[in-house]
């Protein structure tokens, strides 16, 4: 009784209801976060959740069609499986036109993970194909979670009620056996009331702390204003840089060529498109991944034609060509010079630095903050490509020792060290 | 008693006036427009809006607009379907072009970006014009995206379509029996051709007519009276091409020759070439002239005269000279006798022009050179010159024809002759029938037309030309024709049943004339080759055949004799701004301050002060002095309201007034200044730009200029222009000319001098061996003022247009300046008072300056002109002062300034020594008090914005960058090429427009490069130097070719 009657006191069991109802929060949304996650970076290419084919069999209610272990050996190596007799393996392997199902790199948890998503994918799985020209991803609400955290909640608030009010029982019992009267508070609100003027420094260390962690919470929050890391709008045409850089390894160069020798890395012209896109025309009638969704090839290579006004019967362009009106993912404000050149052939930098792997997004997003920390943080960190470049041997040549001595003493010269970090290199 | 030069910017500082010492004192010489923040004080103290209710707009005006930050734009980027193999986004393009618009000729190199020409430069290839543009030339990109073009053609002032307009004027063409076309000058072999095509076959049924004397040449500003002079002369009617580089002596009597004279871009590099100091002789100039001209102040001797002297002085220099002839005394007889003794030094490597329209005053001048044996020497009359053709006479007879009705159809091409020659014309213009005007933007001309053909800009055509005989250049349009307009050439074509376009005809046409003068093999290859130098330069052999001098020189003597000046004679000039006018519609020029009197906006009536003074006229310009306003008289045509500005060194008994401004049809309101061209006098024997005037007294209360002369005053420093002659130069001794500065210090007991380096507050800042820094050495030599760089900085810089109203607040946001110094010698004030013990002289007047006791020193002054921009001090007070570090020192010597940082406190500019800073005090571009003339304030004229340039917005504060956006692009390349930065690849925008090469940008800490020779010359020096501000740029002490006197040794910190 006495322990109860503590626990009253110190009020903790809010404090640890809270607790575990955000841990359980927490878990419910990473696991099903993780394994959406890596279906997508897995399976999705080929696969869908529900019960379409794509390249491979829709794969909703594929845990009760196999038991566990046996897709565990498929999904880690399904030629394996195969190649042991296995009748349901075989059976898939002759369905899908003897196409073996790459060996994926993932262990049992996160299988557990995938399979777990695709028991329960939420509802983003039949969701119609969006409007094509909206911008932006939108984040799918967890409809069930909420419910489930709403119900949780009002659990524990009648379970607060009842305990207090077995608390106020429990004491007027007390009370009463002590031949007192009790006089203490008999509502939750004068419990709460009477708490907070028992324990005024804990209330305000409580107050302090909330208001300068909302000011934290604030500043960080301003800083992310104008931040779109993650932005990743949905294209006219459904390009998808992970079947263009990806699976058939075109260098970004051969799009992008300025990106060598211009400011701009340069939105590829239609006449680009067509090198390939003339014989490649999509009449196998293949579909692909793009933003979770499946499109058709044909239809979106035939963009291409109608923009360019050109038929691929007859092989020749009309006089009524459209631009194509991609929407820009990177956008840096007008008072940032930022030159291609600069980093691509001078710095020798890889695209990916700060792009991304570029090669695994269907849909391009924003893959790093893209601030002025961020920039200046990299060059803080960069060596710059001196090797063999005879513009830095000159530099060099000029040092006094001494100043050769603070810049190049550690053996290497950061961007920040030349310049990297003045005004005048990106603003003017 | 010490003599020294005092240097004045203005009357003001001369006079000490307490507007002028107020100023000086002060950081800003802008009024604070609090007025203008708060508004009305009386509605200001009425308003109840209380310190609560401000507070509460401010938090949720910061609210609402941190919410609109929040919101994130959707950017298309939307990319060619089919790229055109050499445009690449992010890389700028240079074509090799041509400019002509018959007054200024250049080659030229045309910038664009994404296909849009932003910035022009001169083509170095031309040997001609050896990359020399002017600020009309480099301004005219500006004009390309001019919203007033016309878009369309017209005919009966209606809008048109092409279709129509040929099938309506074809007939008409057809049925007319005497077809004119009245043109500039043509340069173009190819254009020539064309229209003698075109004439011919207007005149096939009229027997025996001469086609070509249906085209009719005319020229704005006539040199009818050099061309028939040389016609009676030496029997050929044209103009020379002249050589300054050979010209050891030069006297010119009233010619502008390094701003509006002819070929000024093939003149102004070789006579900066044949003014350096080093070589082994410099040539002396000689300048008599009424108002003080670009020209004038560049001279070593200028000599204030009347115009109607001008003859006079002629006669008398080639009586000097040893020519035969009478001559009358005249008050310059002593400066004569100086020039015709140089002269006849230099006999065969002078030159003598003059800038009059007389016939007779030509002669002279002709026979003077050939007495000194200049022909084939330093003056060419056999490859000539054929940038003016215009005979005056002929021009007279074809009004005289129009109005006798003999003309059936007239077509006006390159020209407005309704604005140049006026009600006579417009008059004669309705006795024909057909008549049609080439025209880009609607003007005078067109308006009175029935057909207005709308023909391409310059940067939108084809052209060539041949400027001087054996010099061809092509131009390429470097963008496709922004409207349904058709150029001129293509015209001509069609309507004389060719259907060729004009780039084959002038394709065929090189192949056919000029590709067999070079002796090639294949033509495709000549071509591209030509196309893209943009120059083809023939070695013309000189004909052996000796000029024979058939002048009539007494006839000529006997006529000037007659010439009676009066008591006020006017001199009708034009400015390096607008010259014939084709600056008058153009914003950059039109806030470009004139090279002399630093006004903008505007033409005025310039007089000499000391006369102003007795005429009780205001003398000083400020933010709030009204300007007197006069109506000024030429025979029977008068000007109202122009305001009369003091200009030193203006000859007493005349007044200058600028042509070419007034442009009111087809342009915007904002356009400012008043048409000169009705007070040119028509007269049988020509056009004459000088008359006897008249000036009325017209009470106009507050007409004020805006004019900067006086704005940014570098106070109270000694150091800031170093001149020397060339004697005391030669000497060698550089404490003569170029002192050191030192400061006494004591050691041991003794006073020593010690060079002001040793005095450095400031901790050591390694600028040598680290690295790149950037700097420039300007050579005041060699600047002429020309302004042509202060306009190529607004275009590379995308500075604001920022108007009339604004400037005269001195808010005038370039970034470079050309400081124009008036200097006059004088007598030390402390010299006098103190340990030498008062003169006479100084009892008598008292204090200041002794030179009150001599002549007026504002009556002729020397100049310098100095160009100031940041001085990208490598101890900058900018920098120490900025609360927010938006202004810091880059590694490589320059003063950086981040806008986007900047809070605009302006103490930067506080404490700037030089006064570089400027204040964005509104956005410019959007506020609607600019609209009228911010050409960044529509979608068309925002093309010609540099991408790589932030446009600043309002509260920030700019300079000059040094180009950074050059050097950065410039260093890639060579990071690029895995080599070094070669000298001369990085050129700021100053630095590659100026045409006398004065500015040298560089790396200093490049030991072989040219701007470290500069650096390293005995006359480099910083401009106030001692206070230690170590800037990055130097200066170059002037030298004047002129006879030392113990006053000429440069003024130095003792």
């Amino acid at each position: 009784m006495n322990k109860i009657l503590s626990l009253i006191k110190e009020n903790s069991l809010l404090k640890v209801t809270l607790f575990c109802l955000s841990f359980l929060f927490f878990q419910l949304n990473s696991y099903s976060q993780d394994g959406k996650k890596l279906f997508k970076a897995n399976c999705a290419a080929c696969h869908n959740v529900g019960t379409k084919k794509v390249v491979g069999p829709g794969l909703s209610g594929v845990a009760e069609k196999h038991d566990r272990e046996w897709l565990g050996k498929w999904i880690k190596n399904s030629g394996e499986l195969i190649a042991s007799g296995d009748a349901a393996a075989n059976e898939i392997f002759n369905e899908y036109s003897k196409s073996i199902m790459p060996p994926q790199p993932v262990d049992d948890a996160q299988i557990d993970a995938i399979l777990e998503y695709i028991k329960n994918p939420g509802d983003g799985v039949a969701a119609t194909p969006e409007d094509v020209t909206s911008v932006g991803t939108v984040e799918e609400a967890n409809s069930t979670m909420l419910y489930l955290f709403i119900g949780v909640i009002l659990l524990l608030l009648i379970l607060v009620i009842t305990l207090n009010k077995t608390g106020v029982f429990v004491k007027e019992v007390i009370a009463k056996d002590a031949g007192e009267e009790y006089d203490g508070p008999t509502t939750l609100g004068q419990g709460l009331s009477q708490l907070i003027s028992n324990n005024k420094g804990i209330v305000a260390a409580l107050v302090i702390v909330l208001f300068f962690g909302g000011i934290v919470n604030l500043m960080d929050g301003a800083f992310t204003i104008g931040v779109h890391q993650g932005y990743k709008p949905e294209q006219p045409i459904k390009f998808s840089h992970k079947i263009h850089a990806g699976d058939d390894k075109i260098d970004c160069n051969y799009c992008h060529s300025s990106a060598r020798h211009s400011k701009t890395s340069g939105i590829p012209s239609l006449n680009v498109c067509m090198n390939c896109h003339k014989a490649i025309d999509g009449s196998d009638g293949k579909t692909f991944t793009y933003n979770g969704q499946q499109y058709s090839m044909t239809e979106e290579i035939q963009k291409i034609y109608d923009h360019l006004d050109y038929d691929p019967e007859t092989g020749e362009y009309g006089d009524n060509p459209t631009p194509v009106q991609w929407i820009k993912v990177h956008n840096l404000p007008d008072h940032v010079y930022f030159s291609h050149q600069q980093h691509v052939t001078a710095g020798k930098q890889k695209c990916q630095t700060c792009h991304g792997p570029v090669e695994e997004m269907d849909v391009v997003e924003q893959h790093a903050p893209m601030t002025m920390k961020w920039c200046i943080e990299c060059h803080k960190e960069t060596a710059v490509a001196t090797e063999g470049n005879g513009y830095y041997d000159d530099m060099h040549k000029r040092m006094t020792p001494e100043f050769k001595e603070k810049v190049l003493g550690d053996g290497v010269l950061t961007v920040d060290e030349i310049g990297g970090w003045e005004c005048a290199k990106c603003h003017y | 008693m010490a003599n020294s030069k005092k240097y004045w910017k203005g009357l003001e500082q001369l006079e000490e006036t307490a507007e002028f010492q107020a100023m000086s004192t002060q950081e800003f010489p802008e009024q604070l427009p609090v007025e203008e923040f708060l508004g009305d004080e009386d509605s200001l103290e009425s308003s109840n809006t209380s310190r609560r209710d401000f507070l509460k707009y401010l938090g949720f005006g910061v609210a609402a607009a941190s919410l609109a930050a929040c919101e994130t734009p959707v950017t298309k980027a939307i990319p060619y379907l089919n790229k055109p193999e050499e445009i690449t986004p992010g890389l700028a393009n240079y074509y090799a072009s041509t400019y002509y618009d018959g007054h200024d000729y250049a080659a030229i190199l045309v910038k664009t970006r994404e296909g849009r020409p932003i910035h022009i430069t001169g083509n170095t290839e031309s040997t001609l014009t050896q990359g020399a543009v002017n600020a009309r030339i480099n301004s005219s990109v500006l004009s390309l995206y001019d919203s007033n073009r016309l878009k369309s053609p017209m005919m009966n002032g209606e809008e048109a379509t092409w279709a129509t307009l040929d099938n309506r004027l074809g007939k008409e063409l057809k049925a007319a029996k005497n077809v004119r076309v009245l043109t500039n000058s043509i340069i173009s072999p190819s254009a020539n051709a064309i229209l003698r095509e075109f004439a011919t076959q207007g005149v096939e049924a009229e027997e025996g007519s001469d086609a070509v004397n249906n085209v009719i040449s005319y020229d704005a500003i006539s040199y009818s009276g050099m061309i028939t002079a040389n016609e009676e002369s030496f029997s050929v009617k044209t103009l020379p091409s002249y050589n300054f580089e050979k010209a050891k002596t030069i006297v010119s009597v009233g010619a502008d020759f390094m701003g509006n004279w002819l070929d000024t871009q093939t003149y102004i590099t070789d006579y900066a070439e044949a003014r350096k100091p080093d070589n082994k002789w410099m040539s002396k100039h000689f300048q008599f002239e009424a108002s003080m001209s670009l020209t004038g102040s560049n001279a070593d001797v200028r000599v204030p005269v009347k115009p109607s002297e001008y003859g006079t002085i002629l006669t008398s220099l080639l009586k000097a000279v040893g020519g035969n002839v009478s001559a009358t005394k005249t008050k310059y007889d002593h400066q004569i006798t100086d020039a015709a003794k140089a002269l006849k030094a230099s006999k065969g490597a002078s030159i003598v022009i003059c800038g009059s329209n007389d016939k007779n005053a030509q002669v002279i001048v002709n026979a003077i050179n050939d007495q000194l044996g200049n022909y084939g020497n330093t003056i060419d009359l056999e490859n000539h010159s054929n940038t003016k053709q215009g005979v005056d006479s002929e021009v007279a007879a074809l009004i005289a024809d129009m109005n006798a009705g003999k003309v059936d159809a007239l077509l006006i091409n390159g020209v407005d002759p309704v604005f140049t020659i006026g009600d006579t014309f417009k008059k004669a213009l309705t006795k024909v029938k057909t008549t049609v005007c080439f025209a880009t933007k609607m003007n005078d001309t067109a308006a009175a037309c029935k057909y207005v053909a709308a023909t391409n800009h310059q940067l939108e055509s084809w052209s060539d030309a041949e400027p001087v005989k054996g010099y061809f250049s092509l131009g390429q349009p470097t963008i496709s024709p922004l409207f349904d307009t058709r150029q001129a050439e293509d015209c001509f074509l069609k309507w004389s049943g060719n259907d060729k376009s004009y780039d084959e005809y002038l394709k065929e046409n090189w192949e056919a004339t000029i590709f067999p003068q070079t002796g090639g093999v294949m033509f495709t290859d000549f071509w591209n080759k030509t196309l893209h130098d943009g120059v083809l330069e023939l070695s013309v052999a000189a004909s052996e055949i000796a000029l024979t001098f058939n002048g009539n020189v007494s006839n000529a003597a006997a006529a000037i004799a007659k010439i009676k000046g009066g008591s006020m004679e006017i001199e009708l000039n034009q400015n390096m701004a607008v010259g014939a006018g084709v600056g008058a519609d153009n914003p950059w020029l039109q806030e470009m301050p004139d090279p002399l009197t630093k006004i903008t906006w505007e033409n005025y009536v310039t007089m000499n002060p000391s006369e102003m003074r007795e005429k009780g006229y205001n003398t000083q310009f400020g933010q709030k002095e009204a300007m007197n306003v006069v109506n000024i008289t030429v025979g029977k045509n008068t000007i109202e309201n122009l305001p009369v500005v003091p200009q030193p060194g203006q000859a007493r008994g005349t007044v200058g007034l600028a042509l070419g401004y007034g442009k009111k049809v087809g342009n915007q309101e904002e356009i400012s200044g008043q048409n000169a061209y009705p007070l040119v006098a028509s007269t049988k024997d020509g056009n004459s730009y000088y008359g006897n005037v008249t000036l009325t007294d017209v009470d106009v209360a507050d007409y004020y200029v805006a004019c900067t002369q006086v704005h940014q005053t570098i106070m109270g420093r000694d150091a800031i222009i170093r001149e020397t002659t060339l004697d005391v130069y030669k000497e060698g001794n550089k404490a003569d000319f170029n002192p050191s500065h030192t400061l006494i210090d004591h050691k041991d007991g003794n006073a020593v001098n010690v060079l002001t380096k040793e005095f450095d507050l400031w901790g050591a800042q390694p600028v040598e061996n680290i690295g790149h820094r950037w700097g420039m050495s300007i050579d005041l030599n060699a600047c002429t003022g020309c302004s042509s760089c202060v306009t190529s900085c607004i275009s590379e810089n995308n500075i604001a247009v920022i108007g009339k109203d604004e400037v005269r607040r001195a808010r005038s946001m370039h970034w470079m300046r050309i400081d124009r110094y008036y200097a006059s010698e004088h007598q030390d004030a402390g010299d006098i008072a103190g340990t030498l013990g008062k003169t006479k002289e100084a009892e008598d007047v008292g204090t200041t300056f002794g030179y009150m006791a001599m002549e007026d020193p504002s009556d002729n002054p020397l100049v310098v002109h100095q160009p100031m921009m940041c001085q990208h001090c490598n101890h900058a007070g900018c920098e120490t002062v900025c609360p927010v570090a938006a202004t810091t020192h880059s590694n490589e010597g320059l003063n950086m300034m981040a806008y986007n940082r900047c809070i605009g406190t302006r103490y930067c500019a506080n404490n700037c020594a030089y006064k570089v800073r400027r204040f964005n005090w509104y956005n410019y571009i959007a506020y609607n008090k600019f609209t009228d003339f911010n050409p960044s304030q529509d979608d068309l004229g925002r093309m010609v914005l540099n991408p790589d340039v932030v446009v600043r917005s309002r509260g920030v504060m700019e300079k000059c960058s040094m180009c950074v956006q050059r050097i950065q692009e410039g260093k890639l390349d060579a990071k690029k090429a895995g080599a070094k930065v070669v000298d001369g690849a990085i050129q700021t925008a100053c630095s590659a427009s100026c045409p006398t090469n004065a500015i040298t940008f560089g790396d200093i800490n490049d030991t072989k490069s040219a701007v470290r020779a500069g650096v390293d010359h005995d006359r480099s020096y910083r401009v106030i130097e001692e206070k230690g501000q170590e800037p990055n740029i130097y200066y170059q002490t002037k030298v004047r070719n002129l006879a030392s006197s113990k006053t000429a040794k440069s003024h130095g910190h003792s």
